[in-house]
C-alpha cells in the first residue's frame, strides 16, 4: 500500500513536471520570440536581433509583412533582400512603410507569392520585383512540367493569404496554428531563444530587421577575420558547381520555356487585377558572375532569358530595368588574401550586391536624386525593344574584353 | 504511426491503454481482442493495404503452428520436418519477394547482361521483424517448446504494437504467459510509473540525441555519394555522427517499446546493453540488437553446426551467419559487406582469444590491453557502420579513404583563423605539418564535434536504461554482462545513477519527457523501420 502511494506520487510529479517544463519553454519562446512570428516588441539587449530567424525567412516573413501592412514591397530572392533597404532615403513618405519580402533560395513562384502576400497585407500598391536568371533555369533533359497544378500546397504557400494560393481557409488556419505551436512548444525554439538572448551583444550577429531587410551584419566580421576574398572564393566555387550542372537551360528539349516564365506571367496578371504597380528589375552581378556564366556556356541562354522577360513585361505594360553592367561598379577587384578588413564598395561577393549599390538602383528606378553617393550618370538601363540588342551587345563585348 | 509523434503520444497510446484496462474488467479475451485491433490499426496507419499481408501471414503461420504442435504430440518427426520446412519456406519466400526481388533481378541483369524488368516493390513495414518472429514460433512449435490454439492470442504475440515494427524480436513463450498472468488484468501504478520512465528516456534518446546528431551525419554521406573528396576530420565526423545516431535511435526505440509494453504490465526483452563499451567484437554482438543476435544464434548459427565441429567449421558458420544477418538488414551489397566484415571480425576475435589466453604478459597489462582492445573494437565497429550507412560501395570507400588520412587533414578556414590568432607559432607548425583549410562549413564542423563530444561519454561512461532501472528489473534480461569485457570507467559514478520513484527522479525524467516531446517538431522515422 505504501509502495502504491510512493508510485502514485512519483507518477503525478513526473507528469506535472513534464507539463510545467513544456509550458515554461513555451513561455520563454513567446517572450523572446526568436523567429519573430508573434511580433512581440523587440527589446534592446534582449531580443532586438533575431539571429535564429535567418534560417526561417519563409516562416516569419508573412507574419512580419502583415504586422507592417506595407505601402511598398521589395520582392525577390536573397539579392534584393540584402541589397535594397526599406529604410533608404529614396522612399517618399507616401511609399512608406516599405517591406522587403526577399526569400533566399526560393523559386520565382514563391518569391512572387510572398511579395503579393506582403502588399495585400496593407493598402499598398507598389512592388519592386528583383528577378534572377538562376531562378529560371531548368534541367532540359527532364520532361516539360505542365502548368502548376494546385493539388497539394506546400506549407510555405499555406501560410499565405488563401486568395493568392487557392488553398482552403481550413488548411491556411491549420498551417498558421502549426507555425505558432511549433514556435512555442519546440526544443529547437528554446535553444534558439537562448542563443537569441546571448547574441544580443555580438555586433556581428546575423539578423533580419522588422521590415524584412537583411543588414548582413556578419559581413564585417568575415571581412576582418578571414578577408572578403573568402566570400568571393566560396561563391565562385558554388557558382561553378551550379552552372556546370548538365543540361541547364531556360527551355526544355521541345523548346517550351521553363515554367518559371508562366509564374512570372501569373504574377503580373494577379498584380494587374489588384491594381498593383509592378516594376521588374534584373539584379546587378559582379564581373565574376558573368565570367561563370560565360564559362558554363550559358551566355546565349542568359540573353534569351532577358528577351523573354522583356516580352512578358511589355505584354503587361510593366517597366523592366536591367542593372547588369560592366563598369566601375561590377569590376571592382576583390581584396587579396592578406588584406583583412578591406572591403569592396558595391559587392559583397559575385552574386550579392551591397545596399550601397541598392541605393543607386533605387535612384534609377524611382527617378529621384536621393542617394548620397557620388555617382556619375545613371545606373542601369530601362529595357525596351529599341535598346535591348545594343544593351546586350555592350555587356557581351565588355565581358569578353574583361 | 511513429512512437515519436503527437498522435501516438497524446491520442493512440492513452486511448489504447485506457480502453485496455476498461475492457479487461469485462474479461481477458475482450481485452486481448482490443489490443489486437489497436495493433492492427497502428500498423495500418502507414499503409492499410499491407494489413491484408500481415493478416494472411498470421493465418498461415497459425495454421502451420497447429500442425507442427500436433506432429510433435504425435511424435511424427518426418511430418514435422516437412511442415516446418514448408512454413519457413513460405515466410522466407514472402520476405524474399518483398525485400529481395528487385535486388535479385538487378544482379542477374548485371551478371548476365540481361534486361529483365520488375516494377519496384515497396517493402511492407515490419516484414523483416514479423517474419523472423513467426519463424521462431514455428521452430518452437516443432520442438514442442510452445503451442498456441487460440488465433487471437497468436495474433497478439505477433502484432502487439510496442514490438511490431522493429522488435525486440520476442518468443511466443516469453510473451503470451505474461498476458495470462493476473498482473496484466488491472493497472498497476508501479508498472505505469516504470513504463512512463523508460518511455521518456527512450523518447529523449531518439528525438533529442539521435535526431540532433543525424543532421551532421547525413551531409557527409550525401557528399560521399556525390563523389566529393572528404578529409580526415570530415570523414570521421560523419562516421562517428552516424555511429551515435544509430545507437541512440535504435536503443531509444527499444526503450520506448519496453516502456510502452510495461504500461500494459508486459516485460519485453532487453535489446541493447551499452554495446559501445564492449572491448571485443564478440562482446559487441552480445550487447547490440540482442534479440536479433539471439535469433541468428539459435535459428541459424547453431542449426548450421555452431562450434560443434571444429574451429574451421565454426568460423565458416560465423561468417555465413553474419553475411545473412547483413543481408537481412537490407537488399544491398553494402549490407552484405557489413555482415561479412563482422563475420571476419568475429573469426579474428575467436582466434586472438585462443592465442592470448596463454599469454600471462597480456593479462598483467590488463588496463592497457583493455583500452587498446576497446579502441580497436570501436574503430572496427565504426568502419562497419560506414558500409552499413553508405548507399554505395564507392561512397563507403570515399569515406574510409578520408578516415584513413589519405586525403589529408583540413579544417574550415574560419576556425583556422581563430586558431591561428590564438596559437601563434604553434599554428604555423601545424600548417607546416600539412593541415590545410577549406572555405565554409565552420558551424557544421563545430556542431558535429560538439555533439560527438557529448554523445561519446554518454555512450561510454553512463549506465544504460536497464542499469539505471536495475532495482526493479524493467525488462527481460537476456545476458548478464561480464565486466572483464567492457570498458569500465567511472564505475562508482555509474553505480550512483540508480532510479528510484522519488521527486528527484520525477524531476529528471519529467524533463527528459518534456524535452523529448518538445523535440517532436522535427519528426523523423526510426532508422530500423527501413529494414
Amino acid at each position: 500500500m505504501k509502495e502504491q502511494i510512493i508510485y502514485r506520487h512519483y507518477c503525478r510529479s513526473l507528469l506535472l513536471i513534464s507539463t510545467i517544463s513544456a509550458c515554461l519553454a513555451a513561455a520563454i519562446n513567446l517572450l523572446v520570440d526568436p523567429y519573430d512570428i508573434f511580433g512581440n516588441e523587440r527589446i534592446p539587449h534582449f531580443n532586438l536581433l533575431k539571429p535564429a530567424a535567418i534560417e526561417r525567412t519563409r516562416v516569419f516573413k508573412p507574419y512580419q509583412a502583415e504586422r507592417l501592412a506595407p505601402k511598398t514591397v521589395i520582392g525577390g530572392n536573397s539579392r534584393p533582400e540584402m541589397g535594397i533597404n526599406p529604410e533608404s532615403h529614396c522612399w517618399e513618405v507616401s511609399e512608406q512603410p516599405v517591406y522587403n519580402s526577399g526569400i533566399p533560395g526560393a523559386s520565382f513562384y514563391l518569391q512572387s507569392l510572398f511579395a503579393l502576400h506582403a502588399i495585400t497585407s496593407g493598402d499598398g500598391n507598389k512592388i519592386f520585383m528583383g528577378i534572377d536568371f538562376n531562378d529560371f533555369l531548368i534541367d532540359a533533359s527532364t520532361n516539360h512540367r505542365n502548368a502548376r497544378g494546385q493539388i497539394e500546397f506546400s506549407e510555405n504557400e499555406l501560410r499565405l493569404t488563401p486568395e493568392l494560393t487557392g488553398a482552403s481557409d481550413f488548411d491556411h488556419l491549420r498551417q498558421r496554428s502549426i507555425d505558432r505551436l511549433t514556435a512555442l512548444f519546440s526544443l529547437n525554439a528554446l535553444f534558439d531563444s537562448v542563443v537569441t538572448v546571448l547574441q544580443q551583444r555580438n555586433k556581428n550577429a546575423a539578423t533580419r530587421d522588422e521590415n524584412g531587410f537583411n543588414p548582413y551584419r556578419e559581413f564585417n566580421y568575415i571581412a576582418q577575420s578571414e578577408g572578403q576574398w573568402v566570400l568571393f572564393e566560396q561563391k565562385n566555387q558554388e557558382l561553378a558547381v551550379i552552372f556546370q550542372r548538365p543540361n541547364l537551360a531556360i527551355k526544355y528539349a521541345d523548346k517550351t520555356l521553363s515554367p518559371d516564365f508562366d509564374d512570372l506571367k501569373q504574377f503580373l496578371e494577379l498584380a494587374q487585377a489588384k491594381n498593383i504597380d509592378v516594376t521588374l528589375f534584373i539584379n546587378p552581378y559582379h564581373i565574376d558572375y558573368f565570367r561563370q556564366l560565360a564559362r558554363a556556356q550559358l551566355w546565349s541562354d542568359f540573353e534569351e532569358w532577358k528577351r523573354q522577360i522583356l516580352r512578358i513585361a511589355e505584354a503587361y505594360q510593366t517597366v523592366l530595368w536591367d542593372f547588369n553592367t560592366v563598369d566601375q561598379y561590377s569590376t571592382e577587384k576583390p581584396p587579396p588574401r592578406n588584406k583583412l578588413g578591406e572591403t569592396l564598395q558595391w559587392f559583397v561577393e559575385p552574386a550579392h550586391y551591397s545596399s550601397k549599390l541598392g541605393e543607386l538602383i533605387l535612384k534609377s528606378m524611382l527617378g529621384r536624386q536621393c542617394a548620397d553617393i557620388d555617382s556619375s550618370g545613371s545606373f542601369g538601363t530601362q529595357l525596351d525593344q529599341t535598346v535591348i540588342d545594343s544593351h546586350l551587345k555592350t555587356i557581351r563585348e565588355a565581358v569578353i574584353v574583361q | 504511426m511513429l512512437f515519436n509523434s503527437y498522435e501516438f503520444i497524446f491520442l493512440f497510446l492513452p486511448l489504447t491503454l485506457f480502453g485496455y484496462y476498461k475492457i479487461v474488467q469485462t474479461g481477458r479475451e475482450n481485452a486481448i481482442l482490443w489490443l489486437v485491433l489497436a495493433s492492427l490499426f497502428f500498423y495500418s496507419w502507414w499503409n492499410p493495404y499491407y494489413l491484408v499481408l500481415i493478416l494472411v501471414s498470421l493465418l498461415i503461420n497459425f495454421w502451420f503452428g497447429k500442425i507442427l504442435v500436433r506432429a510433435h504430440q504425435a511424435c511424427d518427426g518426418s511430418k514435422g520436418v516437412l511442415w516446418l520446412s514448408v512454413g519457413i519456406g513460405i515466410n522466407l519466400g514472402l520476405l524474399g519477394y518483398f525485400k529481395y526481388a528487385n535486388f535479385f533481378v538487378d544482379n542477374v541483369n548485371l551478371l548476365f547482361g540481361t534486361d529483365m524488368y520488375l516494377n519496384e516493390i515497396i517493402l511492407p513495414l515490419a516484414i523483416s521483424f514479423f517474419t523472423f518472429q513467426q519463424i521462431t514460433y514455428l521452430v518452437d512449435a516443432y520442438k514442442g517448446v510452445t503451442k498456441e490454439y487460440i488465433f487471437l492470442h497468436y495474433a497478439l504475440f505477433v502484432t502487439f504494437f510496442p514490438q511490431l515494427i522493429a522488435g525486440p524480436i520476442v518468443h511466443h513463450r516469453e510473451m503470451l504467459p505474461q498476458f495470462m498472468q493476473k498482473e496484466a488484468l488491472k493497472p498497476h501504478i508501479a508498472n505505469i510509473s516504470i513504463g512512463l520512465t523508460i518511455f521518456a528516456i527512450g523518447l529523449f534518446k531518439k528525438t533529442v540525441l539521435a535526431d540532433g546528431m543525424a543532421q551532421y551525419a547525413t551531409p557527409v554521406f550525401d557528399a560521399a555519394e556525390e563523389g566529393q573528396i572528404l578529409t580526415f576530420l570530415e570523414a570521421w565526423g560523419g562516421a562517428l555522427s552516424y555511429t551515435f545516431q544509430l545507437y541512440f535511435d535504435f536503443s531509444g526505440y527499444s526503450d520506448m517499446a519496453i516502456g510502452i509494453a510495461r504500461l500494459f504490465g508486459i516485460k519485453l526483452p532487453v535489446n541493447f546493453h551499452s554495446p559501445y563499451k564492449a572491448v571485443n567484437i564478440v562482446e559487441f554482438w552480445r550487447r547490440w540488437h540482442m534479440t536479433l543476435s539471439r535469433f541468428l544464434k539459435e535459428y541459424l548459427y547453431i542449426p548450421l553446426g555452431g562450434s560443434r565441429h571444429g574451429k574451421v567449421k565454426q568460423h565458416r558458420n560465423l561468417i555465413i551467419t553474419m553475411l545473412l544477418g547483413g543481408l537481412w538488414h537490407g537488399a544491398g551489397w553494402t549490407f552484405v559487406m557489413w555482415g561479412g566484415l563482422h563475420g571476419v571480425y568475429l573469426v579474428i576475435n575467436h582466434a586472438w582469444s585462443s592465442v592470448t589466453s596463454h599469454w600471462e604478459v597480456w593479462k598483467q597489462f590488463k588496463p592497457i590491453s583493455k583500452l587498446l582492445s576497446w579502441m580497436l573494437t570501436f574503430t572496427a565497429v565504426v568502419v562497419g557502420w560506414v558500409f552499413f550507412r553508405a548507399n554505395s560501395f564507392e561512397a563507403a570507400i570515399l569515406i574510409l579513404q578520408g578516415m584513413s588520412g589519405h586525403n589529408g587533414l583540413a579544417i574550415p578556414s574560419a576556425i583556422a583563423t581563430v586558431m591561428a590568432s590564438h596559437m601563434g607559432e604553434t599554428w604555423l607548425i601545424l600548417e607546416s605539418a600539412g593541415i590545410t583549410t577549406y572555405i565554409g562549413g565552420g558551424m557544421q564542423f563545430i556542431y558535429t564535434w560538439l555533439w560527438i563530444a557529448v554523445l561519446l561519454p554518454i555512450a561510454l561512461f553512463f549506465p544504460n536504461t536497464q542499469q539505471i532501472m536495475s532495482r526493479i528489473e524493467p525488462a527481460i534480461n537476456l545476458y548478464k554482462p561480464n565486466e572483464q569485457n567492457e570498458l569500465t570507467v567511472f564505475r562508482a559514478f555509474q553505480n550512483r545513477i540508480c532510479w528510484q520513484p522519488n521527486i528527484r527522479w520525477a524531476g529528471i525524467i519529467g524533463l527528459f519527457g518534456a524535452f523529448g516531446v518538445l523535440a517532436l517538431t522535427s519528426v523523423s522515422e526510426f532508422l530500423y523501420f527501413q529494414f
